[in-house]
Order: C-alpha cells, then structure tokens, then sequence
C-alpha cells in the first residue's frame, strides 16, 4: 500500500479511537484503506465484517460512524482533521 | 401552501450527474438564455472516468492517465459555471412530475424543471461468487477510483475478471508502479470465436483495437502471472480475504483482490422517475428506452450516456448533444433547420462510435457461471446476507417474479436498493422458472432511491 505523487496536507483522524493519517482530499474510505483498516462495519444479521466495494457511492458497504451520527457512506464524505469515525452499527 | 409553492426554485433543465454526458449536455445548453441546473453526488466534476482531473493536471499524471482522461480536462474548461447552478455533493433521491429531490449537507430541497436530463453513468455489474463480500475484495473501478483521487496504489493485488475497463484499470496500475500479483482473466474462449465475426467492423477502429493488444503486451512484458479462460472462483478467508482458489486446485495468497464483471447502467433514478426499460440480451443488462431523441417514455426526461446503455464515454457525449439540441430546439433556441442539421451530423458520429462495440459487447460478456451462482452459499444480496439457496427456496414456493421473491427473502430491500443483486435475480428466476428473461419485471424502485433521514423529509426546502 503506497502512495505516488500526492503532496497534499496531511491530517489526523480517529477510527474507534484510534489516530491515523490521511491527505486532504481523501474520501473516508481511502483514508481507511491506506491505513488498512481491515473492516469498517458488521452486517446486522450474521455480524460478518464488510469494507468498501465500489468507492462510487453504489454498494453502502462502506457506512461508518463519523461525529456521532450513523450510517454515513465513507466514499462519499470527505476526511477533514479531528474527525472521529468509528465502525457503524 | 401558497407560499410552499411560490418557494421552489424553477428551470428550464435540470442535469443529473456531471460525468461526461452530463457536462457535455451541459456546455451544449448553456449560454441560451436557459436556467440551467447541474446536480451531482461527487465533490468535483467530471464522474467516475474523468474524475479529479482538475487536480491531477501535472506531468507525472499526464503520462500515467494519458490523453483520453485529459480530454475530461478540455471539457470541464468549456464549462461556464457563471452561467448555471452547479450543485456538487447533491444525492438525488426522487424525481416525480418533473420535480427533483436532493440531499445536501443534511438538508434537501426540491426543485422544478421544465426538462430533465438524468446521466448517471455506469456501475460495476455484480459478481456473485463465493466469498466476494470479503473485505479486501473490491470493485476494479474502485481502484481506479483510489488511483484518481487519492493517488492511492495496492500493491500485490490480484485482478479477477473481464472487459476492456479490467485491463484498462490494471495497465493504469502498472503505470503508477504497482506491484501485480495475478491476473485471473474471466473471459470465456468461447467469446473469442462469437465475437471473431465482428471483427472487420472493429477494424474500423483500429487505434482502439491496438491499445487493446497494447495492455496485453504490458502484461507480457512485465511477467504477470496470468491465468486465463478461468470459469470457476472462490475467495477464501475468515474475517479477510486470504487465498483465492481456482477450480484446478491453484491457491493464490492475497488480502486484496479488484474484480470486474463488466459495467451496468446506473437505473435506479431511471426506474423511480418511470422510464420504461428492456433487459439487453446482448449485455444482459437493464437498459433504459428511449426515443431518437433520446426522451425516455416519461414525457421531458431524457436518459443519456452509461446510465442509458453502456456504450462509453464517446457515445454519450454525441448523446448529450443530440438531447440537447433537441431541447435548444423546444425552447425555440435554434431553428428547426439547424437541429436537423446537428441531428445528422451526431446519429453520423454514434455510427461511428457503435463499430467497435458489438465485438467489445460479445467479446467481453461474462461467464453464465458469473451471471447468475453455481454454489448454494454465494451471498447474492450482500446488504441483507441473502443466500442462492435462499433465493431458490423461494422460487419452490412459486414465487412469480423477482419482486415477490424480494418480498419473501428480503433480497434487494437493503441500503443499496438492488444495485447489487437485481440483474443476478434476474438471471437466477429466469434459469430457474424457464420464464425468458425479457418477459421478467426488474425490482420495482421506489423513493427514496437513497435512505434520507426523516427529519429532511418533513424540512424540504
């Protein structure tokens, strides 16, 4: 996992009250994925653990916690610095 | 109630999605003395192909993304955004008599539009086999997607799949310095021979059928493993993607995998504002109808682009020209002699543009065992965990159609609204019943096509 060329401001994030980076400009589910944050949510039913699948905005995989608020998709919302995301229940 | 109504903001056109067909519609219209407005759910312009190419305009990026992405560049700049309502991070979730409902920021709003124009391009067609919830598994686009964004690479990745986008997407990787561990291409040998008698008409596009051979050539020349003619995958792990095994017994160790089983079009809008549609046999897709003109069956909205029928980026700006002068012309902005002129010109150039496709759509159209599960515990709706044998128990207790077996498993009726399992129901009833698949009902999709919270429903402004 690696990045080329990407000279944007780096930030800090939460994820289940855990610190990391990620560049402005990262939607949440890269700045996931460069962290390799291996899941971001369990199913409801099965709890079995689900990540990002089609980073357009389609699959809903993606929904995580961010601020409080549940179910918010990760590809579609922009990490900006303190943000505090945890897995969605 | 008066009031409510003297409140809604009015126009003339109200553009759906700002990939190429969308910005392209856009440049077309703009400048008449039209109110003109461009909604889309990304942050920036440009859709998924051209996507964040306002800010990848370096030299580096310029060899890696090549010219045809640039071309979005060229496009955007003919944008005057002084003379419409661009309205970026906008989820449209209703269309209904012509009027449009929209999230953004928490809060929506509903607009009025004399004309709509919906261009919501592609999205990758499902791909039930076993174990492709696994996280790690992800969507060749999505890597594309990283790639523009964030110029974020996964190294060591496995390829699995088919169509010209797949091999597009890996040759990108290469470019930017990936590590490739496999690729496990999905195309049946059989294609090859179908799609052989469309081949001197591709020939007509020769440029296209080179840079084709070209990634292949890459491939080659870089020592990826390739496995080919693959019908039978099974991703593998507990909490992760581990392993993927092949039906020969060949175990491959990853944690990543980007598969791609082709492109569908993005119909949910379509479908809830109306549009009447047909299952494509050629792509065993979900196309929307349309008039020459591009008008869908619901009177004043056009379907353009990807989202109409997957025909590629050129393909649907001509139709984002052609729907647009037909609209310039009902606002009795060109003359009737200057649309048929326009007319003839764009249906010239969709002729041209349609050479290559009938070699691509055979060529790369995937695998039945793709299509539609071979194993009883492929999750075919993976927003509510819905087995195949789920879904075949309710066609034992005569389901009649995809959307009573929707009822009785809950398939479909998750947060992605059947984007992900609705063309594998399809196919699963239809193999099932014997019932030909053109005669079977889609889902039917209702508003909200994306889950609004009440509390923005009852503020509409």
């Amino acid at each position: 996992m690696s990045r080329f060329s990407n000279f944007n401001k780096d930030i800090t994030f939460t994820f289940n009250d855990k610190v990391y980076m990620a560049k402005q400009g990262d939607n949440v589910s890269a700045a996931l994925s460069i962290n390799d944050i291996p899941y971001n949510r369990k199913t409801f039913d099965n709890k079995t653990p689900r990540s990002s699948f089609c980073h357009m905005g389609i699959c809903f995989e993606c929904l995580v916690q961010i601020d409080g608020v549940s179910g918010i998709q990760a590809c579609k919302t922009q990490v900006v610095e303190g943000m505090e995301i945890k897995e969605d229940v | 109630m008066s009031n409510l109504k003297k409140d809604v903001k009015e126009y003339d056109v109200v553009i759906i999605g700002a990939g190429p067909a969308g910005i392209q519609s856009a440049v077309e219209l703009q400048n008449h003395g039209l109110k003109i407005a461009l909604l889309d759910d990304s942050f920036k312009l440009g859709g998924q192909i051209y996507k964040n190419v306002e800010n990848n305009d370096t030299e580096e990026k310029r060899k890696l993304f090549q010219e045809d992405y640039y071309q979005g560049l060229a496009l955007i700049k003919k944008l005057d955004l002084n003379s419409i309502d661009y309205i970026s991070n906008a989820s449209i979730w209703s269309i209904s008599n012509l009027e449009v409902f929209y999230s953004h920021n928490n809060s929506s709003t509903k607009i009025r539009s004399k004309k709509i124009i919906i261009a919501t391009g592609a999205m990758e067609r499902p791909f039930p086999i076993e174990g492709w919830t696994l996280p790690g598994v992800m969507g060749a686009t999505s890597a594309q997607i990283m790639l523009k964004e964030s110029s974020i690479i996964k190294d060591n990745a496995v390829f699995v799949g088919t169509g010209p986008l797949f091999y597009y997407v890996i040759s990108q990787y290469i470019d930017a310095g990936a590590k490739i561990k496999a690729i496990i291409d999905t195309t049946p040998a059989k294609n090859y021979i179908k799609a052989f008698k469309y081949l001197p008409k591709a020939l007509l596009k020769v440029g296209y059928l080179m840079k084709g051979l070209g990634f292949l050539y890459k491939f080659k020349k870089h020592k990826i493993k390739m496995y080919n003619f693959t019908d039978v995958v099974k991703f593998e792990g507990s909490d992760n993607l581990e392993k993927i095994s092949l039906k020969d017994g060949t175990f491959i160790d990853t944690n990543i995998a980007f598969i791609h089983n082709g492109l569908a079009p993005n119909i949910n809008l379509q479908l809830q504002a109306g549009c009447e549609y047909e299952f494509a046999q050629k792509t065993r897709t979900i196309n929307i109808k349309t008039d020459e003109f591009m008008q869908s069956s619901v009177d004043n909205i056009y379907v353009i682009g990807d989202g109409k029928s997957v025909r590629g980026v050129d393909t649907a700006k001509t139709e984002a020209k052609i729907a647009s002068s037909k609209i310039l012309r009902d606002f009795d902005k060109i003359e009737e002699e200057v649309m048929d002129k326009k007319f003839f010109a764009y249906t010239k150039e969709l002729e041209s543009h349609s050479y290559i496709r009938d070699f691509l759509d055979v060529l790369y159209l995937p695998h039945i065992n793709f299509l539609s599960p071979t194993k009883d515990e492929v999750v075919v709706c993976r927003c509510e965990e819905v087995t195949f044998s789920t879904v075949k128990s309710s066609l034992e207790i005569d389901c009649k159609g995809v959307n009573s077996v929707k009822s009785f498993t809950r398939c479909g009726m998750g947060n992605c609204q059947g984007r992900f399992c609705g063309l594998t129901l399809l196919e699963i009833m239809s193999e099932k019943t014997g019932i030909s698949i053109d005669e079977l009902n889609y889902l039917k999709i209702r508003s909200p096509i994306k889950p609004v919270r009440i509390e923005e429903m009852a503020n509409i402004k």
